[in-house]
């Protein structure tokens, strides 16, 4: 088994990282994990309404590591998008073996007793309209909820999403713009004109008019 | 343009996203005289503050040690081969049987084929022949010469592991012969 050691450089990039799993390193799969844990969590998270879901997407997507390590080949993905790729597959098993997954807010109560209030009125609005939209995600069909983590949450650009999903940068774009018009009209209740102007409680959005 | 043409780019836009120049200036030319289309940019607009702040109140837990050693715990421990490195050996083992299949059915074709008179003629097995290194298969006619042939290396499962062979096929598609590589 060859380690590379790359001379100089304090953080070694993924393809590095990657390759060095591949031969063995536990090191290296721990600093992968802890660069990427989180990134990973929060996709599976936002995918699947629950973060105790996303943790064992998580702990799923890094064992897949271990193995697909060796089939990694740099220049055609990075790690990140990789490691997206992964959880993306284990995130779609999760949802065909349990599809209805807790929407509750799962924030703990000790992070809940931490947190002072300033504004508390304001707090439980703000909490409000996050979690109806984290809902109203949930609820998208997967190609458009895919398509608005990757981008919108994820922020990464069109052509790393279409690389992550594996089609074409004109899909997911076109499924972006899909997925937020269907977000609007899920998280405000309201059919996208202005046959019915009152807004829905919890929706901060402005009133849309028909296009022409 | 159209509003429906514009869309895209519009949403785009509200968005934050860098358009270049030429498309930018003709969303905001339409943006300056179309009511709908300025609507679903503040659509758009309010959407994506929306999804800044879930996406930075998003919390995930905390990194745990006990979830890293859990899977560093993994990471030591001898794994079965992956399903992909299953196949491949399958696969491998699949076509060297065919291959050892081929070569019988092309010996047994070539060694019982019955004479005019109804007796099958029985081919002493030809000497290794030195130059080459080649044995001639039970039953095969004769040894080609070997630019008139084709060597297909093998790869057979052994004991230890695995052996390589050369497979001498003769111009009408016959194992003729066979060698083992060192």
């Amino acid at each position: 088994m060859t380690r590379i050691v790359v001379v100089g450089v304090s953080d070694p990039p993924d393809d590095v990282l990657i390759a060095n799993i591949a031969s063995g390193d536990r090191e290296a799969f721990a600093e992968f994990y802890r660069r990427h844990r989180a990134a990973v969590c929060r996709f599976a998270a936002h995918m699947c309404g629950s973060t105790a879901a996303a943790e064992d997407i998580v702990h799923e997507a890094f064992v897949a590591v271990m193995d697909s390590a060796v089939r990694y080949r740099p220049g055609q993905s990075t790690g990140r998008l990789w490691l997206f790729g992964i959880a993306r597959n284990y995130v779609r098993r999760a949802r065909a073996v349990r599809p209805t997954l807790s929407l509750e807010d799962e924030t703990p109560a000790r992070d809940r007793a931490l947190t002072i209030d300033t504004d508390p009125v304001g707090d439980i609005e703000r909490r409000r309209h996050i979690q109806a939209l984290r809902r109203a995600i949930v609820a998208l069909p997967v190609r458009y909820r895919e398509a608005v983590v990757l981008c919108d949450l994820q922020e990464l650009s069109y052509v790393d999403a279409a690389a992550t999903i594996g089609c074409a940068i004109g899909t997911v774009r076109s499924r972006l713009h899909r997925g937020r018009a269907m977000l609007a009209r899920q998280f405000c209740g309201r059919t996208g004109n202005a046959a019915s102007p009152e807004p829905v409680e919890g929706c901060p959005m402005p009133v849309t008019r028909t296009m022409s | 343009m159209t509003c429906r043409q514009l869309i895209p780019d519009v949403i785009d836009f509200a968005r934050g996203l860098a358009l270049d120049r030429s498309r930018e200036a003709a969303v905001e030319e339409h943006l300056r005289s179309c009511a709908a289309c300025t609507a679903l940019a503040e659509r758009e607009r309010a959407m994506s503050a929306a999804l800044r702040r879930l996406a930075s109140d998003e919390r995930v837990s905390p990194h745990s040690d006990v979830r890293l050693g859990r899977l560093l715990a993994i990471f030591d421990a001898p794994r079965p081969r992956s399903r992909r490195t299953t196949v491949s050996v399958g696969l491998s083992l699949a076509a060297s049987v065919l291959i050892v299949v081929g070569l019988s059915v092309g010996w047994r074709s070539d060694a019982a084929k019955p004479s005019a008179s109804g007796v099958v003629a029985v081919t002493p097995t030809p000497p290794a022949n030195a130059e080459t290194g080649f044995v001639v298969l039970p039953g095969a006619l004769a040894l080609p010469r070997l630019e008139s042939g084709q060597v297909i290396r093998v790869e057979l499962p052994s004991a230890d592991g695995a052996i390589q062979a050369d497979v001498l096929i003769g111009q009408d598609g016959l194992a003729r012969a066979v060698r083992l590589v060192q």
